[in-house]
């Protein structure tokens, strides 16, 4: 869910844009952007979405979702801070562990940065946009709007019930229930606009390469053409992945006069801080089970990241999953380009091994399995691969 | 997530109007066509997925026993309609060639779709199922609601089709209290 506001614009066009909505405010009229530490009265409507909001965070909190790793929280939290430092304090960070794209923000402060979007991302200045628009939706206070809208639509009652589903705990877990209640929460084309300039604004006014945040939407544009089941990418029930924005977004760029490359896209920074985690993200992508949206990001890695060894580990794991004819020796072909490179991790030996096992090249299977026992001598699985090993013999 | 929230969830999962809790008894009893296992103890035998047998003695997520009883070459490992699953197409399938490195993480995958977190899988060994050479590994993971579990899965291809019996089970009390008892089950089993 996002919401929120920042106050860079200012109130004169804030004005502007809720005057400018077609459907009916009741008595809300314009919202002013929410300040520092404010928090809504406890007679306020506002105050009953806050609460509603505490209950999903307080379930989220304890959902095993939750990466915990100091290093990791405190980088993003950095990144946050750099982007609104008045907000800062205000604004509490989970990073939630699904590979789906996603970034949202509640209105009482809770922000996730899913880690499908720290995989999909190519540096900071990218994630730094995406949350810069989702503090636009906060400080801005859309989904206040948005539920002072649905109210004089009669329909507070879905979004209250939905709000409930978020809090309990059901069968597909709280990450769909979380992007049902953002859905609840699919802003309205001027929100978004006005999310998408307040993004902007926070992540140049923070020094960031503001060529970088048109790309991240190219990005998502080339993986929905790739993905066969759209509806499966939960960023888009609420951000519609649009060329408009990416040419709006590319004119504004153009605008600040800084060439692309020339201020700050901290893609070290960004590399340093999410490369420990690169492993399991890619794992838990591969799990998504689809190959041609997976097989654009193992691409734009390949082409542009550091540890090349484990990418073309994971391109063989994609081809071994699919397993489509002649992707076994694609596989094979993968995990010795990933082997000849150096820093492939040992698993790759074992995947080798089982591969060629199937293909019956069985010295070379033998050979393979050997390396993987020799490199993890204390593999939990080493039993199973000495079998393997005297079944081949 | 609290045991009674434990339990409506399981309800919501396993349970369809017209199909009862059936008691099961702890002497020999046979879950598939040529599989059998002495169950040890009394379990209730709840409404499960097409191919598959779940028994629980204090509600599914705290404490199941699964059986898979032939899972064919092809299919998932979870059939039928599963809200917020992909379509049975889209789910990780089953192999009659996979080995069991394969299978283990076909259960890791299939969890996953599931939404369990943090799964961690290991020991993964040659075991016996019943007269047959299969495997045997244990897992951990934690459910969407936060709760800690624990697994054993044993099991063995045999005919090309995948039998299998998963133990899980709340790691704090719930697994442990039954642990020694499974695994006299999983001794029982003949698979013809």
């Amino acid at each position: 869910m996002k919401d929120i506001a920042a106050g860079l614009l200012t109130a004169v066009v804030a004005l502007t844009v809720v005057l400018g909505c077609a459907t009916p405010r009741g008595e809300s009229g314009a919202l002013r952007d929410l300040k520092a530490g404010e928090r809504p009265t406890l007679d306020s409507d506002e105050a009953g979405l806050w609460m509603a909001m505490d209950r999903v965070e307080a379930k989220l909190k304890t959902s095993g979702h939750i990466i915990a790793d100091p290093a990791l929280n405190s980088y993003v939290r950095t990144l946050v801070c750099r982007l609104t430092p008045p907000h800062c304090d205000g604004i509490r960070i989970y990073v939630v562990q699904t590979p789906h794209v996603n970034a949202s923000m509640a209105p009482n402060g809770m922000m996730q940065i899913w880690t499908g979007l720290l995989l999909h991302a190519e540096n900071e200045a990218q994630v730094a946009y995406v949350l810069g628009h989702e503090i636009g939706h906060y400080v801005r206070r859309h989904s206040v709007q948005q539920f002072r809208d649905l109210r004089t639509k009669a329909a507070a009652s879905v979004f209250f019930t939905t709000l409930a589903g978020a809090a309990g705990v059901g069968f597909v877990g709280p990450l769909i229930q979380l992007a049902t209640v953002s859905s609840v929460f699919a802003f309205s084309r001027d929100n978004e606009r006005e999310a998408d300039d307040v993004g902007f604004e926070l992540m140049v006014a923070a020094g960031y390469d503001a060529h970088e945040a048109p790309k991240i939407w190219e990005t998502l544009l080339a993986q929905r053409a790739a993905t066969k089941d759209p509806k499966s990418l939960i960023f888009f029930a609420t951000h519609p992945p649009t060329e408009e924005r990416v040419v709006t977004l590319k004119a504004l760029a153009e605008k600040t006069g800084s060439p692309p490359g020339e201020r700050d896209a901290g893609r070290d920074r960004f590399l340093a801080a999410t490369l420990p985690f690169r492993a399991s993200m890619l794992r838990d992508e591969l799990r998504l089970r689809r190959p041609a949206a997976t097989q654009l990001l193992l691409d734009r890695l390949s082409a542009t990241s550091s540890a090349s060894g484990e990418i073309q580990f994971f391109q063989g794991e994609l081809y071994r999953l699919r397993a489509a004819s002649g992707d076994d020796a694609r596989a094979i072909a993968a995990y010795e380009k990933a082997i000849s490179m150096g820093d492939a991790p040992a698993e790759t030996y074992r995947s080798l091994g089982l591969v060629l096992m199937k293909a019956r090249e069985s010295s070379r299977a033998r050979a393979a399995l050997d390396r993987y026992l020799e490199l993890r001598p204390d593999a939990t699985d080493r039993e199973m691969i000495h079998e393997y090993v005297k079944r081949l013999e | 997530m609290t045991a009674r929230t434990g339990l409506l969830v399981s309800a919501v999962i396993f349970l369809s109007a017209c199909a009862p809790v059936k008691l099961i008894e702890p002497t020999r009893v046979t879950v598939g066509d040529g599989f059998s296992v002495e169950p040890q103890i009394r379990w209730s035998s709840l409404p499960a997925r097409p191919g598959l047998d779940l028994w629980t003695v204090d509600g599914a997520t705290l404490d199941a026993v699964t059986f898979f009883k032939g899972v064919a070459d092809g299919q998932p490992l979870y059939r039928g309609p599963m809200g917020g699953a992909p379509q049975e197409d889209k789910r990780p399938k089953f192999r009659a060639a996979m080995t069991a490195t394969d299978i283990a993480e076909l259960f890791e995958d299939s969890f996953a779709m599931l939404r369990m977190q943090n799964l961690e899988t290991t020991g993964l060994r040659p075991a016996k199922f019943g007269a047959e050479d299969g495997f045997r590994f244990e897992m951990a993971w934690v459910t969407p609601g936060g709760l800690e579990m624990q697994g054993v899965v044993a099991g063995a291809v045999l005919k090309n089709r995948l039998y299998a019996v998963v133990y899980s089970g709340a790691r704090a009390h719930y697994f442990p209290r039954y642990r020694d008892t499974v695994e006299n089950l999983l001794k029982s089993i003949t698979l013809r």
